[in-house]
C-alpha cells in the first residue's frame, strides 16, 4: 500500500508541470524521470514565504496547485505587487538567483500551495541531462519578456479600466481568489478606483 | 532576514527524536513532530514550547504531509521502520536534506542529501545542527 501512495504522488505532483512542458516541447518518459530527480516538491501554507527581501533567491518555483504572489515593499511600507502565480505559472527572482545578490522581492502564498522548486544547480543539470529543456526555457523566457513589455506598455498607456480588463484576460481564474486591494496594487490604481470600475462594468 | 525553514522530525518521541527535536527547535524554524504515540507527542510539544519561546512547534499526524512541507527531515526510527517510511515519503524527498541514524541508506533516497549521524558519538546533536546550518 505504501508503495501505492508513492506511485500515486509520483504522477499527481508533476501533473501541471508536464502539461505545461508538453504545450511547448515533446518529452519522453526518461526525461520525465530526470525532472522527478531534480524538482523539489514543497508545500507552502497560506502566508508562508518562499523568498524574503534581503535573502538570495535559491529557487525558481513552478506552481502545481494554489497561488503565490511576488511583491516589493516601498519606503512607506506599502506592498507593490509584481506578479501572481496560479497553477501552471513560474515565479522567482531570476536577477537574484543568477547574480547571487540579495533580492528586493518577497514571494509568499495567498493560498495553501503545492510547488516544484528548481535550484540553479538543478536547472543546469536539467539542461545537461535533457537538452530539450533548453528550448522549453527559451520559450518561457521569451514569453516572460513579451509579458513584461506588455505590462510596461499597459502601465504607461492604458487607463484603469483597460488595465483591469487586461488583468482579467491575463489571469482569468484568479479574480475571485485574490483580495481586491492586491489586484489594485498589481494594477497600480487605488482600491477605490478598482471598486468603481468593477461597479461600472457590472452596471453596463 | 532569513526565510523560515521547516524541519520535520519523524519518530520524534524516540530517544534520538527527542534530542533532535529540542536541538533543532530554535531560530526561524517551524518544527513538525510526527510519531505514533500521540500522548508523548503532546508532552514533547509542550516541553519544547516551554523551553524555547517563539518557536513554532506543531504535531503532524500525516508523515507524508510533514515530509512534503519540510526542507529538512530527521528520521529518528529503527532501521526496519525507516525502510517503510522511506518508501512512503520518497517522492517528497527529492532535493531535501535527510538526517538518518542508520547506516548506509543513500541508495533508498538517491535524490536527497542524506546525512548519516553516528549516535554513539557524544556530541552528535551539535554535529547535526552544524551540518544543517551549513546547508541553510
Amino acid at each position: 500500500m505504501l508503495a501505492g501512495i508513492a506511485y500515486f504522488y509520483r504522477y499527481y505532483m508533476f501533473e501541471e508541470l508536464f502539461k505545461n512542458i508538453r504545450q511547448k516541447i515533446a518529452i519522453t518518459e526518461k526525461e520525465e524521470d530526470i525532472c522527478r530527480s531534480l524538482f523539489i516538491p514543497k508545500k507552502f501554507r497560506k502566508k508562508q514565504y518562499l523568498l524574503q527581501q534581503g535573502d538570495v533567491c535559491k529557487y525558481t518555483a513552478f506552481v502545481e496547485k494554489g497561488l503565490l504572489r511576488s511583491y516589493i515593499i516601498d519606503d512607506k511600507g506599502t506592498e507593490l505587487i509584481m506578479q501572481f502565480a496560479p497553477e501552471g505559472w513560474w515565479i522567482g527572482d531570476l536577477y537574484s538567483s543568477l547574480t547571487g545578490e540579495v533580492t528586493e522581492y518577497n514571494i509568499d502564498a495567498i493560498e495553501n500551495t503545492e510547488t516544484l522548486l528548481l535550484t540553479n544547480q538543478g536547472y543546469e543539470q536539467l539542461m545537461q541531462q535533457a537538452p530539450v529543456f533548453e528550448r522549453y526555457f527559451r520559450l518561457l523566457i521569451q514569453n516572460s519578456f513579451i509579458a513584461m513589455q506588455r505590462r510596461l506598455k499597459g502601465n504607461i498607456i492604458l487607463n484603469a479600466e483597460e488595465k483591469y480588463k487586461n488583468f482579467i484576460h491575463l489571469y482569468p481564474n484568479i479574480v475571485q481568489r485574490v483580495p481586491q486591494h492586491n489586484i489594485a496594487s498589481f494594477l497600480g490604481i487605488t482600491p477605490e478606483s478598482l471598486s468603481r470600475i468593477r461597479r461600472q462594468m457590472t452596471e453596463r | 532576514m532569513a526565510t523560515q525553514r521547516t524541519i520535520a522530525i519523524i519518530g520524534a518521541c524516540s530517544a534520538n527524536g527527542k534530542i533532535a527535536s529540542k536541538k533543532l527547535a530554535s531560530g526561524n524554524t517551524r518544527v513538525l513532530l510526527a510519531d505514533e504515540n500521540m500522548e508523548d507527542l503532546v508532552l514533547l510539544k509542550n516541553e519544547i514550547e516551554a523551553g524555547h519561546s517563539g518557536v513554532e512547534v506543531e504535531i503532524k499526524e500525516c508523515i507524508k504531509e510533514a515530509g512534503w512541507e519540510a526542507d529538512i527531515v530527521v528520521l529518528a526510527l529503527n532501521w526496519q521502520a525507516e525502510k517503510e517510511i522511506f518508501t512512503m515519503i520518497k517522492p517528497f524527498m527529492t532535493g531535501k536534506t535527510v538526517i538518518s541514524f542508520s547506516k548506509d541508506n543513500n541508495c533508498l533516497l538517491p535524490y536527497s542529501k542524506v546525512i548519516s549521524i553516528k549516535e554513539d558519538r557524544k556530541d552528535w546533536a551539535n554535529e547535526m545542527e552544524e551540518q544543517i546550518n551549513n546547508d541553510f
